[in-house]
């Protein structure tokens, strides 16, 4: 407990290598970082599970104090595994996270002073509410001012007997008169006359019998006990906290039982749990679970609340009322906290701002509004939103958007230069992705795969030997280049010449060529998008993760020790080959005519004859299912091959299966790349 | 004139006697051969072991038995009635219960000791469960060979005699002895061979229960107490213990009622010997008889005995099954329910008023 | 060749995670355990190596040369089982006199006879039983139920007299039909069926009684192979119980009627009479031959075994 006193060092000093341990063991191994200006900071944290599956990938985020942040996304998409080790419940396998400007990396949990709220509750089945309240009260210490609490009890008696002796008198008698069992007497009078139990203690022994004789013993006892102060050295102030040299004194105790009560009921009387405290957690709903759980969240006053999945497990309605109620505890008590959820009506609720996640990438951080106007790509645009965006594919034309059915939107000039804009850029950018060296040894493992895989059936020796020498070319000018130029010269060397092509060899040349784990996290990320989020190939998305082989022991076959050099593993996908098709698609949509997909909002499908704006070319749609939803309405029907759901207001009553006049508003046309999805 | 009848009203009552028989026809048949079973064999022998015990009834030949004023009784309750079998009786009663003393922690302890030893996941701890269960499924007389191989007297070669130079007369020997209620009771070594013997084999079933609840021990709590800021003690202490009371409660008073009717052990290792000079001739007069091994020898065993106090043994039996259903009694008292109070919404209620 | 088929994202995952050095941390918690129990298992289960080696020692060996566990000094031999089964003496083993009584092959085969038909019978009566209890519908169900529960309260010990006499009075005394008979009325595994019929959805049973099917279809064609497992596991422990058990078969046939022993009787008689280093051997030999089953039977499936003892740990 002795290292909570240390300060944390300046992690950005330098130091001598020998010395880092000294000085790190001095600050009770804690390390801050001044730069770091938010109070919750993860700089670019990944998350790599055993069996290679990387969860979250290069996370950043700053979190500025009072926050309520979101993170949301479908499951399985790194959002828990992110809040978990912001917890400290899972390890980080590399970056940076900040607490408070502590480096928390590799404190244990309970050091980070953060409090969590689990999906499932979490709450101890043996206990009653009050004790699982309780519990993160009673399992630490805390660190308060040392106090002369004898001094103050018996100031405390002095005090009421001379002045208050028939309010105690009263109180003592109501207490007994509940029938109340001792303890609960003492705490009574301590509530009721607003002195420390101790004090209450002693009263209610002596039941105030003779105040004199009481007083006296009292007196004596403050006089020694302040002569044994002083003779340490301490000296009290006006709220008995002992100075030394004029500097409160701080230590660890544990919480004393009164502070323990008067939080915990505080806590009840926020969160409404009064009559429940004796219950078990087996006798109380769901809802009420919940609240417990929160309760012992913030009876500790945390600086950093979690809040894993919390509204998942209650029915819709409970949920509802529960979200405002999270809402005005997070007001109510102003702690920073990191909200976990797959429900997107909830993260727009509740959020002051929004992570969106999609298979280990954050696709989005934004106020809920950003978000949902601004979205960047069509992985964004559709998960945020109910119901959810309109997309259509289309083909664009010179500033011109065409339907499957022919319907045409005439776009400004303003889009026609961002749409160039954005495409000058990619190709840039994916030209100098695909000039790496790490791309050019991908290149070059897929064509050596390629031989290596069909050896058998590759009898032309002569072939194969032409084909190593396009892997050959293929890697000129990387760092790898003379490696394999080496060992081919070798093995001509070895073999006078003949040409014999071997698979010990092709994999000795394989090796230097499975080195391109440098890549920048942000161009994996670029390619996982092209991968996940482009219509051709979203086949990828299923064999995105791990494929055990269909074998009978797959059960948990997915170990760390697969051997990464060795035939046993084969690569179902080539990032050269995504980054060149996506280069290609690009430079066709640069040079004219190409598919695109249109995001339209429900509410942006108007009414021809009710919308005054800037809208679109009418067009006619025979509504298919009509839902009312008390002010609005929602109209199914299909457009341009697409089923399309358009959200007007009740002043027109649509009928179902009648044809409806529709439009959509200009402005709020949104255009995301058919071949990445981002936005344009 | 014939009676007459609706129709309507007919096939009302007809399909009502039909649904009747339907109904209870299909029930009888599916409960009765298990409803017959359990009447003949539970509740019919309950009531005639205690008609048994009330008379002088002769094994073999029913019918001629009369009411006997609690003879039976007398015997195990009255010292002065018939010493020797009233000293035999709570001899074995005194072996039993400080045999249970002895060996019902260790059967709980040392099961639970490995079930969290095999929790840690070490590798193959699913074989390591395996093995660890086996020596529980070996019949008694099976591990009985082993263990009389192992305590046999040096001069019958015996494994420990041969290979420690233990030359102890394991079945024979008086280890000690002290007094009780001014009764002399003498602790023969022949316990050790039974204690090894059920050291071996005798709690297996406490291991699995265990460890499966060990394994149930719910994930999130125990992160949930990480964060709370548990130390390693106070997670063993609130969320371990906690998690796995039902089995300890289960496994304790299986136990428990287990070593009450220790019987198969010392019938094959020691027969109930070595005998006791003065009782030698009373039913388990021998220094390691037990409770069930008084009963056995009394019905089964001994055909002298049977013939003449079986009566006895069906008085004892009742005895035994009275003790042993206060102790099961206990445990459902243990596990019941417990409701709450109201004590701390009350000091709530009063605290809210206050402020 | 099946191969392990990875994507890049996941190659360069390994590959940074080789980097970050994430290793696995040796937990000395499970290395202290692994230690621990292996040397607990080798000592735990030595007890079946010396019962079998013993087994295989001639009887002079045995005197002569104690010491020679595992080698025996003249070699493995098949004279103690040749004895226990056969009656055959080997020659030199000197005045035996109840070796003849021995009668191993029929006491095996009443011991199956016990177990196995004791449980097959058990699982029928009790299924049917269970069955009644959860499914049909009728008066006082719940209160006869809780009366057969409760019951359990009573241990064994308040019955055997009774019942000696009661299978006495009926006249099964004699046969082997009084192994089996009275263990029908057992509580406990019919407890444990009735629960896990009680898992199986009511639905189910009511849309078959929706599609016509009777109650007997029912029970044999939905609840059974739906309880397949659980049945199973009771028929397992049932046999198990009914395999070891000591005192029902002793109370019933005693000291007499040795036709009529089950295994477990003629072998607390045999190790009696064995306590000696000439024959221990022999006794050694009739404990593997009792142990043979059960330990195939557990080897098999042992997986279940666990399962079910785990599952009746966690709900009972």
């Amino acid at each position: 407990m002795a290292n909570l006193d240390n300060k944390p060092v300046d992690g950005g000093m330098q130091v001598p290598a020998k010395d880092a341990g000294k000085i790190l063991k001095k600050s009770g191994y804690k390390i801050a970082n001044n730069e770091v200006d938010a109070f919750v900071s993860l700089k670019d944290i990944n998350k790599i599970y055993p069996n290679g599956v990387q969860a979250v990938y290069d996370f950043n985020i700053d979190i500025s104090e009072n926050d309520f942040i979101v993170l949301v996304g479908p499951s399985g998409c790194g959002k828990s595994t992110t809040l978990r080790m912001i917890a400290g419940l899972e390890n980080i396998t590399s970056g940076y996270l900040y607490i408070d400007k502590v480096l928390s990396n590799y404190t244990s949990s309970k050091d980070r002073d953060i409090s969590m709220v689990f999906q499932n509750y979490a709450l101890y089945p043996q206990m009653t509410v009050f004790d699982n309240i309780a519990f993160p009260l009673r399992a630490r210490k805390f660190r308060m001012p040392m106090e002369a609490t004898v001094v103050k009890a018996y100031n405390q008696v002095i005090d009421v007997l001379d002045n208050r002796i028939d309010e105690f008198k009263e109180a003592f008698a109501n207490a007994k008169d509940k029938a109340l069992n001792y303890g609960t007497t003492v705490e009574y009078v301590a509530t009721k006359m607003k002195i420390c139990d101790e004090a209450a203690k002693i009263l209610c022994k002596s039941k105030a019998a003779s105040p004199e004789n009481i007083k006296n013993t009292a007196k004596a006892k403050i006089e020694s006990e302040i002569n044994k102060l002083s003779s340490q050295g301490y000296t009290m102030d006006e709220n008995y906290r002992l100075l030394k040299d004029g500097k409160l004194q701080y230590h660890y105790v544990k919480m004393s039982n009164e502070e323990i009560r008067r939080r915990v009921f505080e806590a009840a009387e926020i969160l409404d749990l009064g009559p429940y405290l004796d219950r078990r957690p087996k006798e109380l709903s769901g809802g009420q679970m919940q609240r417990v759980a929160l309760g012992r969240a913030i009876v500790r006053n945390a600086k950093l609340f979690l809040m894993d999945e919390p509204l998942s497990n209650l029915d819709a309605k409970l949920r509802v009322q529960m979200r405002s109620e999270i809402v005005r505890i997070h007001e109510q008590i102003g702690a920073t906290t990191i909200y976990v959820t797959h429900d997107q009506t909830e993260a727009m609720t509740m959020a002051t701002k929004i992570v969106v996640m999609s298979k280990g990438w954050v696709q989005q951080i934004g106020t809920p509004q950003e978000i949902y106007y601004n979205p960047n790509n069509i992985f964004v645009a559709t998960f945020i939103g109910s119901p959810a965006m309109n997309i259509f594919d289309a083909e664009y034309d010179n500033g011109k958007l065409i339907f499957k059915n022919g319907y045409e939107i005439s776009l400004s000039e303003d889009y026609i230069e961002r749409h160039n804009k954005y495409y000058e850029a990619k190709i840039q950018d994916l030209r100098r992705m695909l000039d790496t060296d790490d791309f050019k040894k991908m290149h070059a493992l897929k064509v050596l795969d390629k031989i290596l895989f069909n050896l058998e059936a590759q009898k032309d020796a002569y072939a194969l030997e032409k084909a190593v020498d396009d892997v050959l070319g293929i890697i000129e000018g990387t760092e790898c280049s003379e490696v394999v130029k080496n060992l081919i010269a070798q093995y001509k060397a070895e073999n006078n010449g003949n040409p014999k092509v071997d698979k010990k060899w092709l994999l000795k040349i394989r090796e230097p060529l499975l080195t391109f784990e440098k890549i920048p996290s942000r161009d994996i990320g670029l390619l996982h998008n092209a991968q996940v989020f482009s219509k051709e190939e979203i086949v990828v998305d299923d064999t995105l993760y791990y494929q055990k082989p269909k074998k009978k022991n797959n059960k948990k076959n997915v170990k760390s020790n697969i051997n990464l050099n060795s035939t046993d593993i084969e690569f179902i996908n080539n990032l050269y080959e995504v980054a060149s098709n996506l280069l290609a698609k690009c430079e066709k949509a640069l040079a004219g005519k190409h598919p695109i997909r249109v995001g339209v909002r429900p509410e942006d499908i108007v009414l021809n004859s009710e919308f005054t704006g800037n809208k679109t070319e009418k067009f006619m749609v025979k509504s298919n299912i009509v839902e009312l939803l008390g002010s609005e309405l929602l109209i199914h029907s299909e457009f341009a091959d697409a089923n399309i759901i358009a959200k007007i207001s009740t002043n027109v009553l649509i009928k179902p299966h009648t044809d409806v006049e529709l439009a959509m508003n200009q402005d709020k046309i949104l255009i995301f790349d058919d071949s990445c999805g981002d936005r344009i | 004139m014939a009676k007459t009848i609706v129709l309507e009203e007919y096939a009302k009552q007809r399909s009502k006697r039909i649904g009747l028989f339907k109904k209870y026809g299909v029930t009888a048949i599916f409960l009765l051969p298990y409803l017959a079973a359990f009447i003949t064999f539970f509740v019919i022998p309950l009531f005639y072991g205690i008609y048994i015990s009330l008379t002088n009834f002769q094994y073999g030949k029913p019918g001629i038995e009369t009411f006997n004023s609690f003879m039976w009784f007398k015997m195990i309750f009255d010292k002065s009635y018939m010493p020797g079998i009233y000293n035999s009786f709570w001899l074995a009663f005194v072996h039993t219960i400080m045999f249970s003393v002895i060996m019902v922690p260790i059967a709980i302890l040392l099961p639970l000791g490995l079930a969290i030893l095999v929790n840690q996941k070490p590798p193959g701890f699913k074989l390591f469960r395996a093995l660890i269960y086996m020596p529980s499924i070996v019949p008694l007389t099976a591990s009985g060979t082993i263990f009389t191989l192992l305590f046999m007297s040096k001069s019958q070669h015996g494994v420990l005699a041969e290979f420690f130079g233990i030359d102890t007369m394991w079945f024979i020997d008086t280890w000690f002895s002290f007094n009780l209620f001014g009764q002399p009771v003498e602790i023969a070594y022949a316990w050790i061979p039974i204690f090894f013997m059920c050291l071996w084999g005798g709690w297996g079933g406490n291991f699995i229960i265990l460890s499966a609840g060990l394994q149930n021990v719910p994930k999130h709590l125990y992160e949930a107490s990480d964060i709370d800021g548990c130390s390693t003690w106070r997670k063993i202490l609130h969320v371990t213990i906690p998690g796995i009371k039902p089995q300890l409660v289960l496994c304790l008073f299986t136990t428990i009622l287990g070593y009450l009717g220790l019987y198969g052990q010392n019938y094959v290792l020691s027969g109930g010997g070595p005998s006791i000079a003065a009782i030698a001739s009373m039913p388990a007069g021998g220094k390691t008889s037990t409770l069930m091994y008084f009963i056995q020898d009394l019905v089964a065993n001994n055909l002298q005995f049977k013939s003449s106090l079986y009566g006895l043994g069906a008085a004892a039996s009742l005895v035994f099954a009275l003790f042993a259903g206060i102790i099961s009694g206990i445990q459902m008292y243990l596990t019941r329910e417990k409701k709450t109070g109201t004590k701390i919404s009350e000091a709530y209620n009063k605290w809210h008023e206050i402020r | 060749m099946a191969r392990n088929q990875i994507t890049l994202e996941q190659y360069i995952g390994f590959r940074k995670q080789k980097e970050f050095g994430e290793k696995k941390k040796v937990n000395i918690g499970k290395v202290i355990s692994f230690a621990f129990l292996l040397i607990f298992c080798i000592v735990w289960l030595s007890p079946f190596v010396i019962m079998f080696f013993g087994s295989l020692r001639g009887f002079s060996d045995t005197m002569l040369y104690p010491k020679e566990l595992f080698y025996p000094h003249s070699g493995y031999t098949l004279e103690n089982y040749e004895m226990l089964l056969l009656g055959k003496l080997p020659e030199g083993i000197g005045q035996v006199n109840s070796v003849q009584d021995y009668k191993i092959g029929t006491w095996f085969l009443n011991s199956c006879f016990s177990a196995i038909g004791g449980t097959v019978l058990y699982l029928f009566v009790a299924s049917l039983a269970a069955y009644a209890f959860t499914f049909i519908d009728f008066k006082y169900r719940n209160v006869l139920f809780a009366g057969i529960i409760a019951s359990m309260i009573i241990p064994g010990a308040a019955t055997a007299v009774g019942n000696q006499s009661m299978v006495y009075s009926m006249g099964l005394n004699r046969s082997l039909l009084a192994l089996i008979i009275p263990g029908l009325g057992g509580v406990y595994g019919m407890y444990l069926i009735k629960t896990f019929f009680e898992s199986i959805p009511k639905d189910l049973i009511e849309s078959a009684k929706m599609d016509g099917y009777s109650n007997f279809k029912i029970f044999y064609k939905i609840v059974l192979p739906l309880g397949k497992t659980v049945l199973f596991v009771q028929g397992l422990f049932g046999f198990m119980g009914g395999w070891n058990d000591l005192i029902w078969p002793q109370m019933l046939y005693g000291a007499k009627d040795n036709d009529l022993w089950t295994l477990q009787v003629g072998m607390a008689y045999i190790i009696n009479n064995s306590k000696t280093s000439n024959l221990i051997g022999s006794a050694l030999a009739g404990g593997v031959i009792c142990l043979l089953p059960v330990l195939v039977m557990y080897i098999i499936a042992q997986d279940k075994i666990i399962e079910g003892m785990s599952s009746s740990g966690i709900k009972g």
